[in-house]
């Protein structure tokens, strides 16, 4: 059925409001897992229809083409939850046409899968010119979408994204100890990203890391001085202020942040946004998948919470502007309101002075991945790398550390941020549906984390 | 080919497509899948979903490799044969597939009241679990949760003459609320129900908002060595991650900190852990497994020794080992046909000490009772080592709940985890694995000797 057709159904079954994503979606990937391989190129298609009847929202979803029973069975659901929520609801911004068709050099849906093959063996090699480099999982990844998002207030958005990944996974082992490393390099481009140069420097620095882990020790448990390097820093950013500022969170009450826009919650240098625009970072989206336009959002400013991500729903709640960040995984799932790349904006210190003032901590490097109770604050990550310090000085390498703390103390005891920024590692964000997000900033010194080893 | 029916003969046809193709072995997975869902926002119903999933996937051994692909347009079958043969160039070592099984039965797989679910089904449930949660206490603030009924059916076939039909139901309801607000004043709780028979319980409410109002004024535990009483969620965390680690993939490429040869003393005489495919009623009984081998209960820790390990029939192409009747293919709910065949716990059980979970308190003594985890994915499976941390956690003392803790960590290893368990109590549920497609069933679980850092 036409996507137009479809909707006006939809209004004529009784919906307010309705919306219709489409999408195609050609994946590919490439893996060398301990000289063993296996590529696999897969596509499909579908539609998700949302509607608004009554104030309560309805959603159908099926692969294939769009039929009729999508707005029937939409409907069918909005209508049953109807009378048992809000009444009325109201989404900011009305709609608008929109066109944001990349073209990458090389997409990577027709890429060789036999030439990435080649490149992985290539670098596999390169992982194990260490002999102590005990098992190595290589593997390239790329994703193609369309989507065309058509809604009844006149919304007509076409856009396509084209991501590429490489992903190591590097063992190393020495007797009975062992240590492994994951390193990511990936950007929101073409296959032409993954140079040669750029992943034999990646697979290098994860084998690096990973023999490394070989002469660490466990790291103290307690209380003390953290400085998070810039991949952990962007972690700290998502984990504990991104997922808290996504407006859905705030208005459902599930967020430290409700009621505290415009109050001081961390030191002046301490600048954090969530930008959809830096260019090729993983996370980067041109329109969300409401069909607004993504904005750059300031989060916190100064030291001071600045505002929310927002969907077209939560933007009209709180009476704030739409500014494009409702994401959804595919065309079988709701947008929801999620992050993209979330950093931190650099300050002024030197690491060297960070950590000339430490009597006793730790410098955290890399994440293993992190979670957040937004709700009442804690949250966890996990260093891939830490290194213990002692009277300024980095003293032994120490494996397996968490870091913890809660969102709203740890921000306020941030008292240095220094002053090159980068992007950390790209990677996938969970909140029930899986979306590729980016992080990063400087290195950042918290007076006092919980630091809890194995 | 018009529409995807799980029925043999359709699979059938799509394993001779296949041969017809080029390829020496094939085997053809189709599936619909339809999911019914309504959610909870701010005490409030959301809206409700409809989703409507089919496809097939196939694996193809060409020249002794397997390549794999799927597709859910039934005109794109002949494209995505080809894709799967296209793969197989440069896929993994593969033979043939099984020959029909001698089929036992599984008792409370499908309830047929579960076809004809609504929507008003699902919002009613959730409308009265959260009455029961506001008759515990008005200030309870529902910010998450829903409940879904999903039906699926499937049929099998591969070119070892097997052809099966399998179809399953699952329900499931949770609650997630907050009682005040503030860092460090607001307390949260949840609770959740899955089951194969259509069961939308709603006590959940009640007990998600007992477990708030119980959690409010914590106060800092005490750090150190602790004994830990994990409810039933917290446990499956770890468990999992267990079962992850005694997957034949990673302990024959080194990546596990199990020994790679079974015989390792990795428990006390009285722990078991095993997989129990023929569990009635289990979230992932079945059986055969999703490559069509034969279900079978599987030790992996049998006397506090390592017995066992899980293994696909692509871990047997690959290390020549018998499969274990232990592949799920990952996706969906309860499985999906996107998802390549991986070796994951069906329903994954632990055999120790069993006694009533007021006993199991009254034998844990001095010790914190821990209800949710946050970052178990974030341990290193390679050494073993976690940290997680804990928001709704309590002290015990001589088996009563006294109150409530601050967020904690749990720090330890998979070893020191598994060889600290006591004893497990009789209550078990039903739950989903949050890291892998694994499925368990598990009680409360006493463990000695967890490092606890506040």
């Amino acid at each position: 059925m036409e996507a137009k057709a479809l909707l006006g159904l939809a209004v004529r079954l009784g919906a307010s409001y309705a919306d219709l994503r489409l999408q195609t979606i050609v994946d590919a990937s490439a893996e060398v897992q301990d000289s063993d391989t296996r590529v696999q190129r897969t596509r499909e298609a579908g539609a998700g229809l949302r509607v608004l009847v009554d104030g309560a929202w309805g959603f159908a979803s099926a692969s294939g083409k769009p039929r009729t029973r999508l707005a029937e069975l939409a409907v069918r659901s909005a209508k049953a939850a109807a009378g048992r929520g809000e009444t009325r609801r109201a989404l900011a911004l009305r709609g608008r046409s929109f066109r944001a068709i990349p073209s990458p050099r090389k997409p990577p849906g027709n890429e060789d899968l036999g030439a990435w093959i080649a490149s992985l063996k290539e670098l596999e090699r390169e992982a194990r010119r260490t002999e102590e480099v005990s098992s190595v999982t290589l593997a390239f990844r790329g994703q193609e979408t369309t989507t065309r998002i058509v809604a009844s207030d006149g919304t007509d958005a076409r856009l396509a994204q084209v991501r590429v990944l490489l992903q190591s996974d590097v063992v190393a082992r020495r007797g009975s100890r062992r240590g492994s490393y994951r390193g990511r390099l990936g950007a929101t481009a073409g296959a032409e990203f993954l140079s040669p140069g750029k992943c034999r420097e990646a697979v290098r620095d994860a084998r690096d890391r990973a023999v490394r882990q070989l002469d660490a020790r466990a790291p103290p448990a307690g209380r003390m001085a953290v400085v998070a390097d810039p991949e952990l820093t962007g972690v700290f950013c998502h984990e504990a202020i991104g997922h808290a500022s996504e407006a859905d969170l705030v208005l459902a009450g599930e967020s430290q942040l409700d009621g505290m826009l415009g109050k001081r919650l961390a030191p002046e240098a301490v600048s954090i946004v969530d930008d959809p625009r830096i260019p090729r970072a993983y996370g980067s989206v041109v329109v969300d998948d409401e069909g607004v336009p993504a904005l750059r959002k300031p989060l916190i400013q100064k030291g001071v919470l600045a505002g929310f991500i927002h969907s077209r729903e939560t933007a009209a709640t709180l009476g704030m502007s739409a500014n494009g960040g409702a994401r959804a995984e595919s065309y079988a799932c709701e947008p929801l309101v999620r992050m993209t790349n979330t950093v931190m904006l650099p300050g002024s210190w030197g690491l060297e002075e960070m950590l000339e003032g430490i009597r006793r901590g730790v410098l955290a490097c890399g994440s293993r991945g992190g979670q957040v109770d937004t709700a009442k604050g804690p949250f966890q990550f996990t260093a891939q790398e830490a290194f213990l310090i002692e009277k300024g000085e980095l003293t032994r390498p120490l494996r397996d550390t968490a870091i913890s703390g809660t969102m709203l103390r740890t921000l306020g005891s941030i008292d240095a941020v220094g002053r090159e920024a980068r992007l950390g590692s790209p990677g996938l964000c969970g909140k029930g549906q899986w979306v590729p997000v980016c992080d990063g900033g400087p290195h950042i010194r918290i007076r006092q984390a919980v630091v809890g080893g194995a | 080919m018009r529409a995807f029916e799980p029925r043999k003969g359709a699979a059938r046809e799509l394993v001779d497509l296949a041969l017809r193709l080029g390829a020496e072995h094939a085997e053809a997975f189709v599936q619909s899948r339809s999911e019914l869902a309504a959610e909870v926002e701010r005490d409030l119903l959301r809206g409700a979903h409809a989703a409507e999933d089919a496809g097939a996937a196939f694996r193809v051994v060409k020249a002794g490799r397997v390549g794999f692909s799927f597709t859910a347009d039934p005109r794109g079958v002949k494209r995505a044969v080809r894709d799967a043969l296209q793969s197989a160039r440069h896929g993994r070592p593969g033979g043939g597939f099984p020959p029909p099984p001698r089929l036992r039965t599984v008792p409370g797989l499908w309830d047929p009241r579960a076809t004809r679910a609504s929507p008003g089904m699902l919002c009613d449930a959730l409308a009265h679990a959260l009455d029961r949660a506001h008759a515990v206490h008005r200030g309870f603030r529902a910010v998450g949760g829903g409940a879904s009924v999903e039906v699926e059916r499937s049929a099998l076939a591969n070119s070892s003459g097997l052809a099966l039909e399998q179809r399953g139901t699952v329900s499931s309801i949770s609650l997630y609320g907050v009682l005040g607000r503030g860092e460090g004043s607001a307390s949260t709780g949840h609770d959740s129900s899955a089951s194969r028979r259509l069961a939308l319980p709603p006590g959940v409410g009640e007990t998600a908002a007992r477990m708030a109002l119980a959690g409010q004024k914590p106060r800092r535990a005490r750090s150190g060595k602790r004994r830990v009483v994990l409810a039933p969620e917290a446990a499956a965390d770890l468990v999992e991650i267990c079962a992850r680690a005694l997957r034949v993939e990673p302990l024959q490429r080194g990546q596990s900190p199990f020994r790679r040869e079974p015989g390792e003393r990795v428990a006390g005489s009285a722990l078991g852990l095993y997989d129990d495919p023929f569990l009635a009623g289990g979230l992932g009984s079945g059986a055969v497994d999703d490559d069509g081998v034969p279900a079978r209960k599987h030790w992996l820790v049998r006397d506090g020794v390592r017995v066992g390990a899980l293994a696909s029939l692509g871990d047997s192409w690959r290390f020549g080992l018998p499969p274990t009747g232990s592949a799920v293919r990952p996706g969906g709910g309860t499985r999906g046909f996107r998802g390549f065949p991986v070796a994951a716990g069906r329903n994954l059980r632990l055999d120790a000490p069993r006694m009533a979970r007021g006993e199991l308190l009254d034998e844990a003594g001095d010790a914190v009772l821990v209800h949710d985890l946050l970052g178990a994915h974030t341990s290193n499976a390679a050494t073993g080592a976690f940290q997680v941390t804990s928001t709704v956690c309590f002290a015990v003392r001589r088996g009563e709940l006294v109150h409530a803790l601050r967020p904690l960590v749990l720090g330890g290893s998979l070893h020191g985890f598994l060889a600290g368990i006591r004893a497990a109590s009789r209550e078990e549920r039903l739950l989903h694995g949050s890291q892998s497609a694994a499925c368990l069933r598990l009680g409360s679980v006493l463990v000695d000797g967890m490092r606890v850092a506040a």
